[in-house]
């Protein structure tokens, strides 16, 4: 249906998903920038050396990550100092960011008492947070 | 933020055609530079010694993908595909690099680009929470499976199913009619219970447009299918979303194609995680990758008034097949 006339305002879950979006993604932007740049300008050791990377990845995933020490799963968190994983923290708070606009909008189907968006945002939040602990993976350690 | 959005501005100046086909000439001309072994570093003992270097330097093929990706951007937003279905079959096909890594890669070009047009999209109503959040339900849960049924099948099994897979996505891109606003008789039980309608303003007309949707059962159904293929192959999945949406649920087109872009930031992330926790998100691949196409992405909007999609869309069809044959005949070889 057309109207020449009306308002459109969008829904306020909407709205409150799309600022958190939006101020996320800057972030997430900035730090994949800035985590690259100490990557390859050699500021931290890197867990696979940089000029190795294109002769490993040739394998598959599982023995890429046997051969090279390439921490799988949340092993990650034991080579922050390392220079491929700093590098790799962007990529991965862009990857929870739907996550966290979800959290935020959840009030606001449960204030309204919308019940079926309520669990279809539940239900969204806990398969992401069961990805993101890395339940479901192939291989590694 | 400004001096991040100067940056771009400066790198996408300089991103010229000149540039995109230096891009192309390293992948596709440097002979085969990629196939085998120019690009083999050789053993630390050999790198150590004096006067022997390695054969092609670190930074050539992160520079290579970081100028494709520029103009996967371009065409991207000009056609209308989204960046991993041309992405994923043709550097799976060229490089070297093993498809895991190509996929994880693929993956998460595709969510970065939906993480990006995501606010604006959700604020002007063309993507509509309602709509896409009980898709993208089923979606991630399917891209989950597809994930890993992906990491842990062959490899060039793998590499035949998504020549496969991109011939009929070729295929389906040339047949496929859609409509800017279907005629939805009345909506079905289930959109009505979940409250799928929305409202848009026509930026052509400046009229406001209220759509709602019917046959919800068969759109639910549908997603279950596109979620698994998207994370068995690292593809994003728009090429199938948009259809769908349009075609079956009957939403206006600029609503699909605005959904389709943001459900993909959620079928995408829950698949992203499965390949990061495996291992196969590498930096050196992923980054100059994700910064190329959200630069292109740029480009190509600006790009998008004075270009002839019509033919481009021929152009990307052409290089569709072509890189779904290519996979086919290296997976069917590798067998």
């Amino acid at each position: 249906m057309v109207t020449p006339d009306d308002t459109v305002v969008q829904d306020n879950a909407q709205r409150r998903y799309a600022d958190l979006l939006l101020v996320q993604s800057r972030i997430g932007l900035a730090i994949l920038l800035i985590g690259f740049v100490v990557y390859i300008a050699g500021f931290a050791d890197p867990v696979v050396p940089i000029a190795e990377v294109s002769e490993q990845a040739r394998s598959r995933v599982e023995q890429f990550v046997t051969a090279t020490g390439w921490p799988s799963g949340w092993d990650w968190v034991k080579h922050l100092q390392r220079g491929d994983v700093i590098a790799n923290l962007g990529v991965m708070f862009l990857s929870t960011t739907t996550i966290l606009c979800l959290i935020a909008v959840l009030p606001v189907y449960a204030g309204r008492r919308d019940a079926c968006y309520t669990v279809i945002v539940l239900l969204q939040i806990a398969i992401l947070v069961f990805a993101a602990s890395g339940v479901f993976r192939v291989g590694g350690h | 933020m400004r001096i991040v959005s100067a940056l771009f501005r400066m790198v996408a100046a300089v991103a010229s055609a000149r540039t995109m086909i230096t891009a192309l000439a390293v992948l596709v001309l440097h002979p085969r530079a990629v196939a085998a072994e120019s690009w083999t570093i050789l053993p630390a003992a050999a790198v150590t010694s004096p006067g022997i270097a390695t054969a092609t330097p670190w930074w050539l093929w992160p520079l290579a993908l970081f100028l494709f990706t520029i103009l996967v951007g371009i065409i991207a937003v000009v056609t209308g595909v989204g960046g991993a279905v041309i992405f994923v079959p043709i550097i799976g096909s060229i490089l070297p690099l093993n498809l895991d890594f190509i996929r994880g890669t693929g993956l998460m070009v595709a969510l970065t680009g939906a993480l990006y047009a995501g606010p604006s999209l959700l604020r002007i109503g063309l993507a509509d929470l309602r709509l896409c959040l009980p898709m993208a339900l089923l979606s991630s849960v399917a891209s989950i499976a597809g994930a890993m049924v992906g990491l842990s099948l062959p490899a060039p099994i793998v590499q035949v199913a998504l020549g496969v897979a991109i011939l009929c996505i070729a295929v389906f891109m040339m047949t496929g009619k859609q409509h800017s606003r279907p005629h939805v008789p009345a909506p079905d039980r289930i959109a009505v219970l979940l409250g799928m309608a929305g409202s848009y303003r026509e930026s052509t007309t400046g009229d406001r447009v209220d759509w709602t949707v019917h046959r919800t059962g068969w759109g639910l159904f549908s997603f279950v299918f596109i979620g698994f293929a998207a994370g068995m192959f690292g593809l994003g999945a728009g090429w199938a979303n948009v259809p769908v949406l349009n075609m079956v649920l009957g939403a206006p087109l600029k609503v699909a194609v605005g959904s389709s872009k943001f459900i993909l930031s959620i079928t995408d992330t829950s698949a992203a995680w499965v390949y990061i926790h495996s291992g196969a998100v590498l930096p050196l691949i992923t980054i100059p990758s994700i910064l190329g196409m959200i630069i292109g992405t740029r480009v190509g909007v600006k790009l998008l008034a004075n270009t002839k999609s019509d033919k481009i869309r021929i152009f990307v069809l052409v290089l569709l097949s072509l890189a779904g044959l290519m996979s086919l005949v290296k997976g069917i070889r590798a067998w």
